[in-house]
């Protein structure tokens, strides 16, 4: 069977035209109306919406992206894969352009030695305008420079995510590879190791329109994006045997997700149907990838979504004394740590230690366009530099804090595994009463302002401050 | 590893490793003793007066049905009734919640803090304890006084079935899912940890006890309250929450009271 295939967008060939036809079809999906499931706006709003008045049909296809939970890698892939083939077929059959067209990916995760322009967005995606003066349907605010350049830096885009042995662990609370176990959710709790870290800090960074998950498929390169998420969720999965994806029912069948097809027919599909890249919607691989085996699921013993977490119990060795608020450029506060009275401590295991130290932010909530900040960790007064452990990102922060959605706006949870810091600091023994995280705000790059397609209901995310507020930092052995 | 709710919804079962959460454990225990003491109740030669009723002759006036119903009622066994009721249908439905405080509490502290957080729990029950058995004597006295008439069974169905449409149910429901964030001395988390336990009994008297009144006024038995609550624990453990089972289940029970 052919099936497409997904190329690096900076590896095209000169003169290729998978993108030329990508600018036009857009060009064409912006002239359709909102109430038609395969114009552009139907299609963004699928993934999130800013405030359009719902069309007649709408209802279960919009708002309906799938964040901070095992579905999102199955979820966003249908969605490419529906966007894709409706892509197709404009270029099929309004420009005359091949059967096989196929979005490329955006690989912002290439070493700079092979590519020195892998963080800067692709060329056709940064002038607003083509050389003949028209608009260029590509082009979209962000905070992108003339030479394409949004601020990635190596820390944003790195793939420790690849590293993560398994999808969802079964219990705990370290979310994986691919999310924790829960049930249908549009924002709330925890993400993935690859949602976290590359998709939602490159969320953030290119700003406009993609730093709100209401606005962000609005944005032509939202689909590049993705499509290298999608890309690195298969080279997990194809890295080693080990990597599987969950055999839990509740993953793979018990829930299905509607969306429309390139005619605009509704249909329905499962994490299951997902699987097999040659298998969704006429099938498609990456060029730099083999070809998918047949299912390579886990064996994960059955659970259910709500219950997801409450497996064996973490072991809470600290928190802040309250809430902290991140403002300024940075934030430090101390985490007490309480270590006595613990069933497990490093003093009683063997160095390599077998337990695992998690620093949890929990219930991140905020308003304002959301930031990201670099996460340190220290000890008072040591003499040492504190230790870089990750980057906390506030995409979808917002929807998360929403008090009416699904999650009552409890907002984020992101978690860290800071075993390596933690044995350098020696958290465990009383030598360490507390230790110091401190929060650096990453500068954001301004927005380039520029005129975009009107429709009544979109509009560019405001511009205010962005107020974020962790609700406890917590310290957990596991 | 699934049960087949109303309506074909599945309800994945509950993981073994996450029976080392006691705030899953315990409330799951009592639960199933409320359930034991309700069967052991239906044996008895005296009838459960809430689940299914006394069986006692219309007085023609309201009053007079009212006064009988208050008169033949044991205080003390309706009292027990009443809190094994609430333990095996509510405690399963926050146990969840239960769970997620105990994880986020020190280990030295957990039972400490579950132990508060029940007792809020169970106090909010326990209040509105008299309330509601006075509200079931009351309907079931204005049945009394037609009993040719079906309306008085049905209309509890029917203002249930109602409230499961209602977007402020849903709402006090995502609501139920918040769990506390647990600072200072141990003291503090356990004042915090009342506070939970009787906001957590708020919410599900509101969003659940409408539908738990109506079987009960109808007086259809244990079984249709087991039925109740397997179908409000669909509800939770669903993957995407819908009250459509319940109303199935209400309408169910609903047409049980009407077949002569």
């Amino acid at each position: 069977m052919t099936v497409r295939i997904r190329r690096d967008v900076y590896a095209l060939p000169s003169g290729d035209q998978t993108l030329d036809f990508y600018r036009r079809a857009i060009d064409i999906l912006r002239q359709r109306p909102l109430s038609d499931p395969t114009s552009w706006w139907w299609i963004g709003a699928v993934h999130g919406q800013p405030g359009f008045t719902p069309p007649p049909g709408s209802a279960g296809f919009w708002d309906r992206c799938q964040h901070q939970t095992w579905y999102f890698l199955p979820w966003h892939r249908g969605y490419l894969a529906a966007m894709e083939a409706t892509v197709a077929k404009v270029i099929r059959d309004d420009l005359g352009g091949p059967d096989d067209w196929a979005l490329p990916y955006w690989n912002y995760s290439e070493s700079q030695a092979v590519n020195p322009d892998a963080r800067n967005l692709p060329p056709a995606f940064r002038n607003p305008n083509m050389a003949d003066g028209t608009p260029n349907a590509l082009f979209a605010p962000r905070s992108a420079d003339a030479a394409g350049d949004v601020g990635l830096r190596e820390a944003d885009v790195q793939l420790g995510a690849l590293t993560e042995p398994e999808f969802t662990p079964a219990s705990g609370f370290n979310p994986g590879f691919g999310g924790p176990r829960t049930g249908f959710s549009h924002f709330g709790s925890a993400s993935g190791a690859l949602e976290q870290v590359p998709h939602n800090v490159v969320h953030v960074r290119i700003d406009g329109w993609m730093i709100d998950p209401n606005t962000a498929a609005f944005d032509p390169i939202f689909w590049l994006h993705h499509c290298n998420i999608d890309r690195l969720w298969e080279e997990w999965r194809t890295a080693d045997p080990s990597h599987t994806n969950p055999a839990d029912p509740a993953w793979r069948t018990d829930l299905s997700f509607r969306l429309h097809d390139a005619d605009g027919q509704p249909f329905s599909f499962t994490c299951a149907d997902m699987e097999d890249t040659t298998q969704v919607m006429g099938g498609y691989r990456y060029d730099t990838l083999p070809a998918p085996a047949a299912t390579m699921a886990g064996d994960i013993t059955p659970g259910e979504p709500e219950m997801a977490d409450l497996g064996l119990i973490p072991e809470l060795a600290g928190a802040s004394d309250g809430p902290v608020e991140l403002s300024g450029a940075r934030t430090r506060t101390p985490v007490a740590m309480q270590t006595e009275g613990l069933g497990r401590s490093f003093t009683e295991s063997a160095l390599p230690s077998p337990i695992k130290v998690y620093l949890r932010l929990e219930e991140v909530t905020g308003t304002g366009v959301p930031a990201d900040f670099d996460i340190m960790v220290d000890l008072e007064g040591d003499d040492q530099p504190p230790m870089a452990v990750g980057i906390l990102t506030t995409f979808g922060v917002a929807n998360a804090s929403d008090p009416s959605a699904d999650h009552g706006g409890a907002g984020l949870t992101q978690v860290y595994d800071i075993t390596e810091a933690a044995e350098r600091l020696n958290l465990t023994t009383e030598t360490a009463p507390q230790v110091q995280v401190t929060f650096d705000r990453v500068e954001q790059r301004a927005v380039t302002e520029a005129a975009f397609p009107e429709i009544e209901g979109l509009t560019m995310p405001t511009r205010s401050e962005p107020t974020i507020r962790v609700g406890r930092i917590a310290i957990y052995f596991e | 590893m699934s049960v087949q709710a109303a309506a074909g919804t599945t309800v994945p079962a509950i993981r073994p490793e996450a029976m080392s959460n006691p705030g899953l454990v315990w409330p799951l225990s009592l639960g199933a003793l409320g359930w034991l003491v309700l069967a052991l109740g239906a044996q008895r030669a005296e009838p459960l007066a809430l689940c299914l009723g006394l069986d006692l002759p219309s007085m023609g006036r309201f009053r007079t049905n009212f006064d009988a119903m208050l008169f033949y009622a044991d205080p003390l066994a309706i009292s027990v009734e009443w809190m094994a009721m609430v333990a095996g249908m509510m405690l399963p439905l926050a146990a969840v919640g239960f769970g997620r405080l105990v994880m986020r509490a020190h280990r030295l502290q957990r039972a400490c803090l579950l132990v508060a957080a029940l007792l809020g729990y169970v106090a909010i029950w326990a209040l509105l304890g008299p309330v509601v058995i006075l509200a079931i004597f009351a309907v079931r006295a204005w049945a009394a006084t037609a009993p040719e008439t079906i309306w008085p069974n049905l209309a509890p169905f029917a203002l249930a079935i109602l409230w499961t449409l209602s977007p402020l149910r849903r709402r006090l429901l995502i609501a139920a899912h918040r769990v506390p964030l647990l600072f200072g001395p141990p003291h503090t988390q356990s004042w915090d940890a009342v506070g939970y336990g009787l906001t957590l009994g708020r919410r599900c008297a509101l969003v659940c006890l409408p539908i738990m009144a109506a079987p009960m006024i109808s007086g259809l038995g244990v079984i249709a309250m087991l039925l109740t609550t397997h179908v409000l624990l669909a509800e939770r453990l669903t993957h995407e929450p819908r009250a459509k089972p319940i109303r199935l289940a209400l309408i169910l029970l609903a047409g049980l009271t009407v077949i002569p």
